[in-house]
Order: C-alpha cells, then structure tokens, then sequence
C-alpha cells in the first residue's frame, strides 16, 4: 500500500529500489513444491473428488446411503467447527447449533406452516446468533475453560428443549418432519438426491471455510489469532469482534448441517444433540486436523464409518473409540491428514529439506545500500509519542504510577531499569494490552484510547520479550502477514528490503519453528517494521544472544532505525549497547520515573546507580 | 409409487459370490403404499432363511432392559429352529436374529434398522426409546417391515401403519386398576408421583390419576424425573411435607431404585409404594435396595406371577446362557416373536402384511397357551394389532431367591388378578391422531367399564 | 416453614455429597493444573473395586473402602505416570487422552458388569428424626466423611512439610525441579491420591446413589463444576462451591418445575465463568 495516506498525515513511501543484489524474495513469488509430492496430492484430490461423486453407486443400500448422508452433514457440521477451532477456541457445543437449527426449521415447518427453504436459512441464522451470544458470554475465556463453558451451555440447551413439552415435544422429541420439497425434478425423499444436496453444502461451507482461513484478509487474521493472541493484537488484529464473528459463522453452518440432518431422518429428539455428540464432532476436526481444509472432512468421514463398522459389536465400540482418542493422542496429535501427508511424503519424496548452516545466516554481510538514510518527516523533531501522568494499575496492583514520558520523531530513546520495574507493562499500556487507569497517551499531539488496532493503524508496531512468531509457518508467511495485518502493508519490493535488512534472505522458506534463538529475533524485527511503522518499540531484542550476535544485530538495528526514520522505545538491560545507539534515555523503577535524559547524564545519576545496584 | 430396480449390496459383494438379492425399493416415507409386486417369497428370505432382527439399547440410556429381551427373542428363534423352521409353502426355513444397537436415540434406531434392512430383514423386535420407535415407524412401510412393539406412548400412533403389533397392555386400562387397588385396598387418598417426562409416564400417570380422583382421592404432589438426575431429596421432602401416602414411580430399572430407596431413606419410611417399568432381580444387586423396595405393587403379565415349570426352566436357560435372570423384558421379546412366526406358518407367506393379519387368528388359537394366556387381538383400521393381555398386581418380594421364584407374589383380591390389561376396541384412541383433543385419552374406571361393556367384552378376570 | 428448613438441610447434605465427589479432583485439578476427563471414569472404578471385593471376597463396608483406596491409588499414579506426564504442557490433548481414557473404562466396565444397579451393604441404614426433619444416615456419615477429608487434605497442604513441596511445585514446577524436587514423583502421589479419594467417596455414595457404570458422568459435572465454583487451587473452595451447588439443585427442584430445574446449577456454573472464572475463593489470573 505504498503511498497510502492515512487520516495522520504522513507522506509518501520513500523507498526505492533495494540492494542490488536483493533476493527480491516477495516479488519473485512463491517457489514450487516439490514436484512428486504436489502430484501425489493432486492425485489425491481428484481420489477424492471421484469417490465422494460415485458414493451413491458404490454404497447403495438403504442403509448405506444412510451413512453417507449422515457422514455429509458430519461434514458439514465439523467444517463448521473447525473455524472456530482455528481462531483459538475448542468449543464442545457444535451438535448443540447442529440440534437448534434441526428444532427451528422443525418448528418453523411443522407449527408455522414455513416452506422449507427459508426455514433452513432460518435455522443457520437462529444458531449463529446464538452462537454469537455464547461467545460473547465467554470472550475472557480459553482453553479447558471455555470448553466447560460451552459443554454447559450445551447441557442448558438440552434442558431447555427436553422442558417445552408442548412446543418441542420435550423428551421424545418432535417427529414427522418432512423432507425438504423436490427442486424441480429431484424429489428428496430419494436418499441420493439428499446425499449430493448435502455434499453441495458441504462444498459451499468448505468454502467459507477457506474464507475464513486464508482466502479472506479476515480469515488470514483469524488464524493468527487463533495461533497467537498476543502477537496477532500486536499486529492490531482485534480478537473480540473477530472470535465473535467466528462463533457466528461457525454455528450458523452448524445449525444449516443440523437442519439437513433432522430433516433426513425426518426427526430430532435431545439424545440426538447431547454434549457427547458434540464432543464427538469435535474430535472429528481435532483428528483429521484443524490446520487444513480437508482434514475435518476426513476426520468426520472416518468417525462417521467407525460407530458403523463397529455396529456388531456395539458395546465395544465405546471401547475402541476410547483406544483410538488415546491413539491419536500419542500417535498422530496433528491429524490423520498431516500425517497420511508425512507418511507420503517420506515414501516419495527423498529431499529432506534445505540443509543450511545457522551461523551462514548470522554471518551474511549486509546488503548494499545505496539509498540515503531518511530524512525525518517533519523538519523539526515532533513529538510522535507521549506518556503524561500515566498510571497503570491490576487491582490493587499498581504497576505504574504517574509515568510521563516523550518520544520525539526519529528519535532513538531507551527505557531502562532493573527488572520489574514495569518497562513490559509500559510497552502493554501503550499497544492498549494492560489497562490505562490514569493519565493520557498522545499520538501525534492527539489523545488516544490505547487499542491494538487503533496503535497499530497509527504506526506502532513492537516486538516482545520472548520472540514470538508464527512457529509452524515460513519466515515468507511471517512477514508478509505481519505486513497485511497492521494494516500498513508495503510494497513488494520494501518487504524485500526487509527481509535483507534483517539477514533472512537463505532463510525465507524456512519454517518459523526451527529458527535459532537469533534468527527468531530478527524475524520478530522484520515483522514489526514489516509495516513501516513510524513508533517502533523494542522489548530486549538482544536478550539471550551471544557477543558476536549481540554486534551484529546492534548494527542492523542501528541501520533500520537510521533507513526509517522511526522513533524507537528500547528496552534493553545492555547497557552498552543502550548507551551507544540512543540518544535519550528513560530510567524506571518500581512504577516511577527516576531519571530522563542524555545518556552520560542519567548514568552517573545517583539515583540511577542505586536502583540497579541495590541499597 | 416406488422405484424397484435390481441391486447389489456391498454386503453381499463382499461376502463374496452371494447372488444378488432382490428389490430394495426406494419410495415416500411416510403414508405412501408403494405399487406392490406379486407375493415373491423370495423377497423375504435370502438363502433360506428370514431374518427377524433385534434393535434395543446396547449403549446409551436403558441398557439393562436390553439383555433378557435380546435373549428371549433368541431362544424362542432357537426353539423354532429347532423344530425345523417356519414352513410356508411347502418350504422350511431357518430364522436369522441379526442384533442391532438402538442407542436410544432415533438416530441409532434408524441407522441399525437400515443397516438390517439392507441386509433383507423385514421383521423387528425390540425399540425401548420413543424416538427410536417413532422414527422407525416412519419408514418401514416403505421398506415393508414389521414391527413389533413393546412399549407405547400416544404419540407413537403417529403414521396411520399397519404393520406393527404391539404386544403390551396399554397405560390406559392397567391405570383404572392401579388407583382402584390403591384408593380400596390400600387405602390411600393423597397421591404422589414422579415419572419420566416423556408420553410413556404421562399416559400411566394421567390414566391413574383420571380413576383415583375419580373414586375421591387426591394428587398432592406430581414430578418429574431427569433421566441424568441421581439426587431425589427435594421432591422426597416435598412429597412428604405434602402428606402424600402413597408415591407412584413411573420409570423403571435403575432410576426407579434409586427413587424407591432414598424415599425410605428420607423419610417416606411406611408408605406404599406402586410402580411401572422394568423390576426384577436385576435391579438390586447385592445389598439393601431390596428392602426398600419390598411390597411395591407392580402389574404384571403372567409369567412373572405364577412361577411354573416352563418358567423355571427359561430362568435356568437364561441364567446359563448370559448369566441373567427371567424378569418382565423376557417375555417382551419371547411371546411376541413365536406369534409373529407361527403367523408365518398360518398365513403361509413371508409376506409381512399377510403375517400382521394372520396374527389374530393365531392368538385365537393358541393364545391360551402362552405364558402371557394371550385373550385375542384387538385389530385396529390403520394402527396395527394390539394383543390382549390380562394383567395382574403384585407385591414385590426382594426375599425371593431369583434364581428358582418370581419375585412378583400377586395380591390376594381377585378384582385384580387377571384384569383386561387392553382398551375395548370401540375406544377411539386406537385410531385417533394424538392431537385429536375430542377423544377420552384417560378414561376412569366408570367409563371403562361402559365402554367395555358396549363392546360387548366382559371385566371379568382371566383366572390364574 | 418447615418444608423450608428440610429442603436447606436437604441442601447442605447434598452439598457435602459433592464435596466428597470433588476433593480429589480439587486435588488434581488445583495442584497439577490436569483437567482429569477420566475422573469420573476412575471414580467409577473405584466403586466397583469396593463393590467386588465385598461380593467376592466378603470384605465388610469398611474394609472394602480401604481395598479401594489402595488399589486405585496405584492406578492413579499409574494414569498419571503413563497417560498424563508425557502430555504435560499440551492442555488440549490432555483433555482427549482424558476423554479416550474415560470412554476405555465406561465401555470396558458396561461390558464386563453390565449396567444394573448396585448396592453394598452399608453400616448407615435409614433415617434420623429430628422432630419434624429428617436426615438420612447414609447422607449424614458421607457428608461427615467429606468434612474429615477435606480437613485432613487441608490440613496436609498448609501445615506439613509434604504439603509446602506440594504447594511449591504446584506454582511453578519448574523452578521446583531446579531446587531438586522430584516433581515427577509428586505429581505421581498427587494424582495417585486424588483418585484414591474419589474412590472412597464413590463407596461411601453407593448407599444414596447406587454403583452403575453411569455414575462417571455425575462425578466428572460435578467435580468440574465444584472445583470452578469453588476456585481452582482452593481447598475450602471445594466446600464452599459444593455447598451452593448442593443448595441450588435441591432448591430448583422444590420450588420450580422439575423439568427445568437441572438448569439452575448449570447457570449458576455459566455465571461464574462469565464474571469471576477463578471461582470464589480462587486467585484471580490462576486460570489452568
């Protein structure tokens, strides 16, 4: 988005060209995958494709075509779910919207005399809103406690419906639903009929699926959500309205899927929908893999068919059930589908990997750089950022108390002081992660309410204490959706200034994952200028590295701060390093502001001396 | 109108070189008659056998139900077997007892019907869940299936379907009994109860209360149980703060001990008790629920009251064979299933709809013989046969050895041994739908008693 | 008035039902930050421990729980050891193997035993007589019992020295470690313990509640339920939570309808999580 001027008035990207021999790694475009493999899933895919379309003729008994509609709203109904999963969140309530939308249309059919069609679109609208209610109900929740809350909410639901007797039929439920009526010539009380309709849905939910995963700017945002809260608010990604919006889709496909279902056997009743069903479901995204979009649709299949295979002996299906979670759980915890992939990729495919040596990485020379350092924005150094009186307190816990401080353009200012002394919190408070209880922050002169998407719109971008980036994906995707994220993406040809500014170049389809403790660092930099901030703010960048690296990545800070013309806020407990690249420098101890000023000033600073050394 | 076309099953490719079996028929669910090919004995059985399948709870809610009635719909099929089969036409053929697992949901009912159909049954015995049996009975006109059914509930006369018979006393003629026993002999004039909430308990419910408010008395307390709830204390408390003295719990097996027994522990320490659901040994394994329980008064079919030779021997056979002991889900699945095949016989097809209606003349003959003395059918226009049974009250006896004596000791008045445990065919409940609000749902004793006697059918009671 | 007072004390019995029920997953929950799914599995399999020892081998009441505790403490700590710390640090798939575990045990034991109910001869037959309110004996001495353990756990963890151990590695077991604390063994004892009170307080219910395989569902709500009320971490938490969920469910079912009162604790349950997910007497951001 090069040149795009925003509503705080800043000019024109400045930069032009890069270095001469700049690996161009984002305007080059993506490499290809290794050819065996990439045919070996086309191959499987078009498997697939060809299965699912014939299924009817293979499988072709009343009973087996039971099956397989029932596998095609599991489907759908897990496809569903798995959008939420991927935004951060193990919800055990999808048979639950699965069952509220299966009661609207019912009702709506049966007692209101609907047609069909808009009782199903009624019935998705019913669950998501309901979804969306639910989630609003457990925003601060995650993990365990959040699967407990929707676990209740499912058995509430149960309650609720096996209570209304006379509107729901309570617990023996409602029957004589009808099918859905024909569409021109297909009659639905054909199984067949029913079972391309639901593969149709289902394709259409995979669909949104893909949306919401990496097909939409919005879906790219969800799954780094859904893979790091934090660093996806620091890159101003917004979780509330986000995770909402997520609940929302989700249980609207769930209560479409539901609906399908309840109309086919013609009835729903509340063991249909009780939270077991949907812990069910959830292990059919969480076993086929939540990571990719085949892998819910493979894990319902394969749970659709096990109960059905195991139909003779079926008291010891729970059993076998119970034996295959525990196998997935110390066998194949990413899913059936990574690793039937692993298990193919081992077979076929022979090249391992890049081998690549980690100190290469650190060692490369700097690239070429013939473009003159900025020019600050303005003529004369503004105050881009500032703290007045800012106070920051947990409780009874007060972390900051009556902070000011002043962040000039251009400006290289470091915040330093022992640990605990509320330096994090600073950075928190400003990105609007930790609550402003007192006191104002300015950006640009205007007072603004610290939030992460608002701070990252208006050129703040930081990274954290312990790196954090997106672990399972390449050092491309990191950047390039730390870029699109912070809503200030650069042009391709900056994004490959950034990525040899910050050594990565060899590295650039390496996975996040398995980078050294240095390269992490320097991933974690280029993501927060991925964005051209104009506030950049540095949690410990050079903590953990060695002497050598420190040098090193002391330098291409030092060229980065110099090539943007960014203000800079430093945390650093190097103070070497410190004294020698800031031009300012803030001492904070115990919440309080000791000292401020020019570095040798504030070094020989009594005050300053005694905080670190103790009294 | 149906489509029939020839087919090949997966099973039978499967099982390798199996010929192809004949029509599956793909057509309207519910209410539709499919165009009906020319009586193919061939369509209903494969390889000389007829398959009579069993879809009951093997996981899920109610699993106990479930093993004595799998086990007597196999032994009956083993006996027949073992005489040679069900002739028709001139031809002997086997019976195949394939088991499913209704999973007490109508989903699982569903899938393990289909699953059999697809296999060629035609015939079914079992289904405890309403849902389950509501949903199959939606489906197996189509697929021409017989069900036989055990227990009912208002609405589960929900499609106008003639191929069920229902081989259970229905709530509404064994509830006049229940309350006239409770408010003549035992005395007692305020009523407590707490039942399932489903059409099940609210028919036995309302049946009794219809007669006991009739004869004066009066119901101070009625609830409902949670089929997950397992504390009972609040409404033990309330029922005895009510001055209730008697309490009718209407669900059986587990949780109607464990209602019984924190009822004696909170302090409803003498008070009658009548109950409805499965009882038998089973329920109280080891230990001090039996106590509890003792003198609850439950209606029961014949085998369970008179202990006689034919019984003791299925109570050894069955504890041999599965280690369980003979309660009232035996005789669910053993009388009904030998009907169902010796109606083969008589109306010398395989034909479901020949066989429903040879049932009648069946239970004519040979009703007396049954353990349950079978009184005849009631046939009803478009909702199947109903069999008659007469029923009885008795006290339960958890001193009983279960292995050689019914646990059921009758009472001692004759009024209730032996009564019509069926409604008069005239009652209009038989082919009324469910919401039909003009139809007498719960008639009292009175009324039940005009009603039989319009019909022509007589109150008096079968003699033990 | 008098229906009032009986319900209360109806409550305050049922709430130290599930005080039993809980302490051994406050236990394993607070201290090791597992979410147990297979609690209720194991609790299960504790009554039946209990059960077929005094079928088979004619074990009186006492010593049958006794036989309990120690048999299913060694499979706790055989859960723990082979099932749980391999997956430590992984919350998700804790849950699952928890799930798969508890699935394992139910089916094994509805194949094995078979689904009917069943009762123990017990030394607390019938009911006590206070004037016009009733307290059942057997709910009286398990509420007793559930006082004594918890106090005892309590008393474990905040005065002795096992207890500091405990409590240290519960907070930060890594830094435990570096101080030469095994914190495998611990965490082998605590979950070992844990279960083997869920046992004996399974036995000890028996009485009011029956043995059947579905008794693992009841345990597992209301020992999640208990223990979030209540605060994780808390030991008189347990109490506390239990005794409002005792209270609520027994004052739902007198003064609404039955067939919405189950709602009742399930709201309450809601709530918490909504407005204070650390529980009463839990500390705030101590969430799992």
């Amino acid at each position: 988005m090069s040149g795009a001027a925003t509503d705080l008035g800043l000019g024109a990207s400045r930069r032009s060209g890069g270095p001469a021999r700049s690996a161009a790694a984002f305007s080059k475009g993506r490499p290809v995958a290794d050819n065996p493999l990439r045919r070996i899933r086309l191959g499987g895919y078009i498997a697939v494709a060809v299965i699912v379309i014939a299924a009817p003729m293979l499988f072709s008994s009343i009973y087996d075509l039971n099956v397989i509609v029932t596998a095609a709203t599991n489907v759908i109904l897990a496809t569903g779910l798995a959008i939420v999963v991927r935004a951060g969140r193990l919800s055990l309530a999808q048979a639950t919207f699965g069952g509220l939308g299966g009661y609207t249309s019912g009702l709506l059919v049966m007692q209101a005399g609907w047609s069909y069609w808009p009782a199903l679109l009624a019935a998705g609208v019913c669950a998501g809103l309901i979804g969306v209610l639910l989630g609003l109900t457990s925003l601060k929740l995650r993990g365990f406690y959040f699967a407990i809350a929707t676990f209740t909410f499912s058995q509430m639901v149960i309650i609720a419906l096996s209570a209304s007797s006379g509107v729901t039929g309570g617990q023996s439920g409602m029957f004589g639903l009808p099918n859905p009526p024909p569409i021109g010539p297909f009659n639905f009380a054909d199984p067949r009929v029913y079972y391309y309709f639901a593969v149709l849905v289902a394709l259409a939910a995979i669909g949104v699926r893909y949306a919401c995963t990496s097909g939409l700017r919005f879906g790219r945002a969800l799954t780094v959500l859904g893979e790091d809260e934090v660093l996806a608010s620091a890159l101003g990604v917004p979780a509330t309205p986000y995770r909402l919006a997520a609940f929302g889709i989700s249980s609207f496909i769930g209560g479409i899927g539901g609906s399908l279902y309840a109309h086919f056997i013609q009835g729903i009743s509340p063991p249909d929908i009780a939270p077991s069903v949907s812990v069910f479901v959830l292990v059919m995204v969480m076993a086929g893999g939540s990571r990719t979009l085949m892998g819910p649709v493979i894990g319902a299949v394969v749970l659709t068919f096990i109960p059905e295979l195991l139909r003779a002996s079926a008291q010891w299906s729970m059993v076998f059930y119970g034996l295959f979670l525990i196998a997935y759980v110390f066998l194949f915890r990413d899913g059936l589908l990574p690793l039937l992939d692993r298990t193919v990729a081992r077979l076929v495919v022979n090249n391992r990997g890049k081998s690549r040596d980690p100190v290469s990485a650190a060692a490369e020379p700097m690239a070429n750089w013939d473009v003159a350092p900025r020019l600050p924005r303005h003529a004369e150094a503004t105050e881009i950022l500032a703290l007045r009186g800012v106070r920051c307190a947990f409780g009874d816990n007060v972390v900051l108390k009556n902070v000011s401080l002043s962040l000039q353009t251009g400006e290289m200012h470091g915040l330093i002081g022992p640990n605990g002394a509320g330096k994090t919190t600073l950075f928190n408070l400003v990105t609007g992660v930790s609550p402003l209880s007192g006191g104002e922050v300015l950006v640009r002169g205007a007072s603004v309410r610290p939030r992460p998407a608002t701070m990252a719109r208006a050129g703040l971008a930081r990274t954290f204490q312990n790196p954090r980036v997106l672990e399972s994906r390449s050092v491309r995707e990191n950047i390039a959706l730390a870029a699109e994220l912070c809503g200030r993406a650069g042009n391709l040809e900056y994004l490959d200034w950034v990525v040899d500014v910050s050594g990565l170049s060899l590295l650039i389809d390496v996975q996040a994952g398995t980078l050294t403790h240095y390269e992490r660092r320097m991933l974690t930099i280029a993501m927060a200028i991925a964005g051209d901030p104009d506030i950049l703010l540095l949690d410990e960048p050079l903590a953990g590295l060695d002497d050598t690296e420190t040098v090193l990545a002391k330098e291409r800070i030092r060229e980065i701060h110099t090539a943007l013309g960014c203000a800079v806020l430093l945390i650093e407990h190097k103070l070497s390093v410190v004294m020698e690249l800031c031009s300012r420098l803030t001492v904070l101890d115990h919440g309080v502001i000791i000292a401020d000023g020019a570095p040798e000033a504030v070094a020989q600073d009594p005050a300053v001396i005694e905080a670190y050394l103790g009294s | 109108m149906g489509i029939l076309f020839q087919d090949v099953s997966r099973r039978q490719v499967m099982k390798g070189g199996a010929k192809a079996v004949g029509a599956i028929t793909i057509s309207t669910a519910i209410g539709g008659r499919m165009a009906h090919a020319t009586v193919d004995t061939s369509q209903f059985a494969q390889n000389g056998k007829v398959k009579f399948g069993t879809i009951l709870p093997l996981s899920g809610d109610f699993t106990v139900v479930s093993q004595p009635w799998i086990h007597a719909i196999k032994i009956a099929i083993d006996e027949v077997n073992a005489a040679g089969g069900v002739k028709v036409n001139g031809t002997s053929y086997q019976i195949d007892n394939p088991i499913g697992d209704e999973m007490y949901t109508a989903a699982g009912a569903l899938s393990a019907y289909k699953s059999m159909v697809a296999d060629g049954c035609h015939y079914y015995g079992g289904l405890v869940s309403i849902p389950g049996q509501a949903a199959v009975q939606g489906v197996n006109i189509g697929t021409d299936s017989l069900i036989v059914e055990a227990l009912t509930g208002k609405d589960l006369s929900l499609t106008n379907n003639n191929l069920r018979f229902f081989e259970y006393s229905l709530a509404q003629a064994t509830g006049p009994y229940m309350a006239d026993y409770a408010f003549n002999v035992l005395k007692v004039r305020k009523a407590g109860s707490i039942e399932i909430a489903n059409t099940w308990g609210e028919d036995f419910f309302k049946s009794f209360a219809a007669t006991f408010q009739e004869l004066g008395g009066q119901v101070v307390s009625r609830s409902y149980m949670e089929i997950t709830q397992t504390d009972y204390s609040a409404q033990i408390s309330d029922l005895l703060n009510s001055g209730a003295d008697m309490l009718y719990i209407i669900v059986g097996d587990g949780p109607g001990t464990a209602i019984g027994v924190q009822a004696r522990q909170g302090g409803l320490t003498n008070i009658p008790f009548l109950a409805e659901g499965a009882w038998g040994p089973e329920m109280l394994q080891q230990g001090d629920g039996g106590t509890s329980l003792d003198g609850t008064v439950y209606p029961g079919a014949r085998p369970y009251v008179i202990w006689d030779a034919q019984h003791q021997a299925y109570s050894d056979k069955l504890h041999a064979d599965a280690g369980i002991w003979l309660n009232n889900w035996f005789w669910h699945g053993y009388e009904s299933t030998k009907i169902v095949l010796w109606a083969m016989e008589k109306a010398n097809s395989l034909d479901p709809r020949d066989v429903v209606k040879a049932i009648p003349a069946v239970v004519d003959e040979r009703g007396k013989g049954l353990m349950i003395r079978a009184q005849g059918t009631v046939v009803t226009a478009d909702k199947g046969v109903f069999l008659k049974i007469p029923m009885y009250l008795g006290r339960f006896n958890s001193k009983a050895d279960f292995l050689h004596e019914t646990t059921l000791v009758p009472v001692q008045e004759a009024k209730y041994l032996g009564f019509p445990g069926w409604m008069p065919a005239n009652w209009a409940g038989y082919t009324a739908s469910p919401d039909d609000k003009s139809v007498n749902w719960y008639p009292t004793m009175s009324e039940l008693t005009k009603m039989r006697s319009d019909a022509g059918e007589d109150n008096a009671s079968v003699g033990l | 008035m008098h229906l009032f007072v009986q319900q209360i004390i109806n409550g305050i019995l049922l709430g130290g039902m599930f005080a039993l029920m809980s302490i051994g997953l406050s236990m394993i929950f607070g201290i090791m930050k597992t979410a147990n799914f297979a609690y209720g599995s194991l609790y299960m399999l504790g009554g039946y421990v209990a059960y077929w020892s005094s079928v088979l081998l004619q074990a009186p009441f006492l010593v049958a729980v006794v036989i309990a505790f120690v048999v299913m403490f060694g499979a706790g700590v055989i859960v723990e050891y082979f099932g749980f710390a391999p997956l430590r640090g992984n919350e998700d798939a804790a849950l699952i193997f928890g799930l798969g575990l508890s699935l394992v045990i139910r089916g094994g034991a509805t194949i094995a035993w078979g689904s009917q109910n069943r009762f123990i001869m017990s030394p607390f037959e019938g009911a006590v007589f206070f004037g016009h309110f009733v307290v059942p004996a057997a709910r009286f001495w398990a509420g007793l019992v559930s006082l004594a353990i918890v106090g005892a756990v309590y008393f474990m963890i905040e005065r002795t020295r096992l207890g500091r151990v405990l409590r240290a590695v519960s907070d930060d077991s890594r830094r435990a470690s570096l101080l030469g604390i095994n914190t495998k063994a611990q965490f082998c004892f605590v979950f070992g313990l844990g279960t083997a009170l869920s046992a004996l307080a399974c036995v000890f219910l028996i009485p009011v509640f029956s043995l059947l395989p579905d008794v693992d569902d009841t345990a597992l709500y209301i020992g999640f339920a208990v223990v979030i009320l209540g605060g994780l971490g808390s030991i008189p938490g347990c109490i506390v939570g239990a005794m409002i969920l005792g209270l609520v469910n027994v004052m739902a079912f007198a003064y609404t309808d039955s067939s919405i009162a189950p709602i009742f604790p399930l709201a309450i349950l809601i709530l918490t999580l909504m407005l204070r997910p650390q529980g009463l007497l839990g500390k705030k951001g101590r969430l799992a």
